[in-house]
């Protein structure tokens, strides 16, 4: 009875969580289909027919096709090089003889604490000295840097997490550092991994901020740029924008779907009772 | 052993990433545009044979809902200069955000030739340390004296705005018939006309005071009629201060008009185009705009009958304030000056400025560009009624005057505060801007 | 025995400096170089555009913390919205990820709900909010007019009272999917045993909650809470997009305000004094975070 109670309970919290999180979802998703005038007129109503010329709009004119291309390119070779990189330097300010381990540590973690925006002008002016300006490497090598302390932390803190002993009897099997890493650290941490994934895979395919200080030439440009061609000084096309929205978020939705089975894999493994 | 295992793995990150830095530039040069590095090491080397290679121009501006006019614009300027191509990039009309992103590259020294600015105290920022003097230059012959002035810093011209706009009243006919209102033409009526809609219901203006840039418009219309000296701006902080009539008065007004309630409820939250919404959806009877406005809301609503009047000041005298629009200039370390040049001149040519007023609907700033938008003759003939101004605050010594200060005391105005404790906090604030 | 312990400790070390490497090579020349920049800056006057610049020393951190009447009101606004959103996004995102964390069809579409808002950019985040929030037009007055609850309206990006909460919970709303997961890939390392060790003794739900998930969560919980703290208090996007920091600075921040100081009133010297002030303070806490929360270790 307690049991069944404490189910209800728990399923109603669970599902009235949801329709506090997706609803302002769903809003976006139907003022895709409105005209401007509707979205201001019934913002939270169904829209009175469906109208799919926003998406076009949002296609053709925010020149979505090329800056498709542009996004998937710097998004994926980001995150492998932020994983990468990330799992790297975690993995030796783990281990328990690493030298300068907290300075290193705590410099990374500094690297969360930085605000960005008086940054960029520094920021600029060296990347122009490297010719790194308008630039897909360029961009590239930012969000790198930018991504590395945060994954550092997320990753460092896990990594420390996994038991001393199973490392012991590697070493004493004759596994060297890199033995280690490749067969223990990395394979005991596919859900860290899928973690940083999926958060530096929302972070990099929706900033706005870099691309638009970084790179002025059309065809290099990424999604969110082409969104913002919607938002007028005075006048915007918030439909096309919506759709634009709606277009830029399902290879995210797609992505997260499929990572997400990677993580429960990994989760499998201990999930808990109750 | 392990050595040569990890040499392998640090020679293919380097392989894959200079393999993506080669598909980058390779593929944008497919297209006819290359990346800078290319040009760069082009320009170095062999500078004798670059004519055969198109020059590119960066374009930095802000106003999204013009890319098509612009993209049109384009296409003509490179179809008569096949050796020019035009890389413009429309950022954020957020002024916050444009401004760093034209700070970086005047900072880099790089993709910049030519760029815009507002009018006022943004381009004194900029003019002197980054944008070319155009004085006497050909491009500014048949441009509005007036429009030359506000581009120019010092006597010199730096700029030249694109467009011109005032802020009037927009007011919707039907409701005004209704109640049997007319324009106003003293500061009594104007009051008379907001105390009889709310008398009836109905809310007297859209105001959308959460966009701190809408709320000047308000001490625009305000203060038009209050002062006669054109550079009232220019000696503030100086010979004039906030406690003095010009402007004190200003806030008086703005205070009384907040107390006769002459917005809709709770314009403190409302979003500037939430306040269009509410004009064209015939929620609210007036609405205070740029000329700018008219072609979006008759698409929110076909039926929406709309005049226009000019604000009366408090003290019965109607002036009405020219807003010169973005206001384009050469950057002074541009690559390319006769290009850009090139191309300035013809942005601002009879047939470039025709075809930009005519499909964004607002006034040019050429005087030989007569333009077919239908609203506009309506508010040209309201203009020609009253007496006109250049903005008063485009000889605002700061930014921060105009950006911040101001705004945040119309407001606090209109919201009730008393008056004398705003005069003096925005005095004090005032002080310490311009001592610094 | 020591002088060959040693040796491996160097040999080790070695091979931790090439892990090392690369990552903080990309991470000092594009990350840590540029921003130390900003240290400088903050001791000048400097409009952000010309060559030439004044040096003023400590006169910028001087005249932000005596005469600037904004700084102090941004510095309150951060420090409610850090502690609104530490608090209410954390505790819920655990709770969460407890209920849903077991393996089933009906608690995968869960998770991808729940983590739905994180996919879309801050912008459009903060778009939606500004639709629901308005006074005139929004849904959430309207809903409350239709519940009765028309008395405790408000407007909820303007009033003094509840913006910084307003705005607090769109980051929430955005950032407890986040959170949740976070809390999910710590769980992960709680062995299955351990729970039913706990059944044998008889512990009811709560008990192994308190007794066994939470302690053995403290990985997590440190992350989380860090995470959390900073992003908080670094909170830019949301505020900006949906108020500006608003008319008379009522939701002012101090990201907000550093970067209307630097690129639209041109004062970058002042917008890098407030940098440096902002960055400072951050590290305090997460330091003392990181310090308490390991110490109970």
């Amino acid at each position: 009875m307690k049991k069944v109670l404490f189910k209800i309970i728990k399923y109603a919290v669970l599902i009235l969580f949801a329709v506090f999180i997706v609803y302002p979802v769903f809003v976006v998703v139907m003022s895709s289909f409105k005209t401007t005038a509707e979205i201001y007129q019934d913002t939270f109503g169904l829209p009175s027919k469906l109208n799919f010329s926003s998406y076009v709009t949002a296609w053709v004119n925010g020149n979505l096709s090329t800056y498709y291309v542009n996004s998937v390119i710097i998004t994926f070779v980001s995150i492998f090089f932020v994983v990468v990189l990330a799992s790297f330097a975690s993995f030796a300010i783990t281990r328990e003889d690493c030298m300068f381990k907290k300075v290193l540590y705590g410099a990374f973690v500094a690297g969360i604490s930085i605000p960005y925006q008086v940054g960029i002008l520094p920021l600029y002016l060296q990347m122009s000295k490297l010719n790194l300006v308008n630039n897909r490497l360029g961009l590239i090598l930012i969000y790198v840097a930018f991504g590395l302390p945060f994954s550092v932390f997320v990753m460092s803190g896990f990594f420390r997490t996994i038991p001393k002993d199973i490392e012991e009897s590697a070493i004493i099997d004759g596994c060297n550092n890199y033995q280690i890493y490749a067969k223990i650290v990395v394979p005991l941490s596919p859900t860290v991994i899928t973690t940083v994934v999926i958060f530096e895979l929302v972070t990099i395919w929706n900033d706005m901020f870099f691309p638009l200080i970084f790179i002025s030439s059309k065809d290099l440009r990424t999604i969110p740029i082409g969104l913002l061609s919607f938002k007028g000084e005075f006048i915007s096309n918030y439909p096309a924008m919506f759709a634009g929205v709606v277009i830029a978020s399902l290879p995210l939705i797609i992505a997260y779907l499929l990572l997400q089975k990677q993580f429960i894999e990994g989760l499998t493994a201990g999930a808990v009772k109750g | 052993m392990k050595w040569r295992k990890f040499l392998v793995v640090v020679i293919c990150i380097f392989v894959l990433m200079s393999l993506f830095a080669g598909c980058g530039s390779k593929q944008s040069s497919t297209n006819g545009e290359k990346t800078s590095e290319p040009e760069k090491k082009q320009e170095e080397s062999t500078p004798v044979e670059s004519p055969k290679e198109p020059v590119k121009l960066h374009v930095l501006t802000w106003r999204n809902e013009d890319a098509e006019v612009f993209a049109k614009l384009n296409k003509m300027f490179e179809d008569s200069n096949p050796n020019i191509k035009i890389d413009m990039q429309i950022t954020t009309s957020d002024t916050a955000e444009y401004y760093s992103i034209l700070k970086t590259r005047i900072m880099g020294q790089q993709d910049l030739d030519i760029f815009s600015v507002h009018p006022g105290s943004y381009l004194n920022e900029y003019a002197n340390s980054s944008m070319q003097d155009i004085t006497g230059t050909p491009v500014t012959k048949d441009i509005m004296p007036s429009m030359l002035e506000a581009g120019s810093v010092g006597g010199k011209v730096y700029a030249i705005p694109q467009a011109q706009n005032s802020t009037l009243i927009f007011y919707n006919k039907k409701i005004f018939e209704k109640y049997n209102l007319t324009p106003p033409k003293t500061w009594a009526e104007f009051l008379n006309i907001i105390d009889t809609l709310n008398a009836n219901n109905v809310a007297p203006m859209s105001v959308g005071m959460a966009d701190t840039w809408t709320t000047i418009w308000l001490f625009d219309n305000v203060q038009g009629g209050l002062t006669d000296d054109v550079k009232i701006f220019e000696k503030l902080g100086k010979e004039v201060q906030f406690t003095d009539p010009e402007f004190a008065d200003v806030f008086k007004g703005l205070q009384e008009l907040g107390k006769h309630n002459f917005t809709q409820k709770d314009a403190i939250g409302t979003k500037y185009e939430a306040s269009l919404a509410l004009f064209a959806q015939e929620k609210t009877a007036m609405l205070d705009t740029g000329t700018w406005s008219v072609g979006g809301l008759k698409q929110q609503n076909p039926d929406l009958q709309m005049g226009f009047f000019a604000m009366p000041s408090p003290n019965d005298k109607i002036t009405v304030q020219i807003t010169p629009a973005q206001a384009f200039g050469i950057y002074n370390k541009s690559k390319n000056p006769d290009e850009a040049m090139k191309y300035l001149e013809f942005l601002f040519s009879k047939e470039a400025l025709e075809i930009y007023g005519n499909e964004t609907g607002q006034l040019v700033t050429r005087t030989d560009v007569t333009l077919s938008v239908p609203e506009l003759n309506e508010v040209s003939a309201v203009l020609s009624q009253v007496k006109t101004v250049p903005q008063l605050r485009l000889y605002s010594p700061n930014t921060k005057i105009d950006g911040d200060i101001l705004p945040a005391a119309s407001v606090k105005a209109i919201l009730g505060e008393d008056v004398d404790k705003i005069i003096s906090e925005a005095q004090a604030q005032l002080e310490q801007v311009i001592n610094e | 025995m020591t002088k060959r312990h040693s040796l491996k400790k160097i040999r080790n070390n070695l091979d931790y400096l090439i892990f090392l490497a690369i990552p903080l090579f990309i991470y000092i020349v594009i990350l840590i170089i540029p921003n130390l920049k900003i240290f400088f800056y903050s001791t000048i006057k400097w409009n952000g555009i010309s060559e030439k610049y004044e040096f003023v020393g400590l006169k910028n951190y001087i005249n932000l913390l005596t005469q600037d009447k904004v700084f102090p009101l941004a510095f309150k606004n951060t420090v409610i919205y850090t502690v609104t959103v530490t608090i209410m996004q954390n505790i819920p995102a655990l709770l969460l990820a407890v209920l849903i964390s077991k393996q089933s069809k009906i608690n995968n579409i869960f998770r991808t709900l729940y983590f739905l808002p994180a996919i879309f950019s801050t912008v459009t985040i903060g778009f939606i909010w500004g639709f629901i929030y308005d006074p005139n037009l929004g849904v959430l007055n309207m809903l409350m007019n239709a519940l009765g609850l028309g008395k405790y309206t408000k407007v909820w990006l303007a009033d003094e009272g509840v913006v910084m909460f307003a705005l607090a919970l769109v980051h929430i709303w955005a950032g407890i999917g986040n959170g949740m997961i976070l809390f999910l890939t710590g769980l992960k390392n709680i062995s299955l045993e351990l729970y039913e060790c706990a059944d044998i003794e008889g512990a009811g739900g709560w008990q192994k909650f308190t007794r066994i998930t939470l302690p053995l969560l403290r990985p997590a919980t440190i992350i989380v809470l860090v995470l959390t703290t900073i992003g908080s208090f670094k909170a830019f996007d949301f505020v900006y997009v949906m108020t500006g920091g608003g008319a008379t600075h009522s939701s002012e921040v101090l990201a907000t305000l550093l970067y209307k100081e630097g690129f639209q009133y041109n004062r970058v010297g002042y917008s890098a004094a407030i940098s440096v002030i902002l960055m400072t303070v951050i590290m305090i806490i997460s330091f003392i975070e990181l310090k308490v929360m390991q110490e109970r270790d």
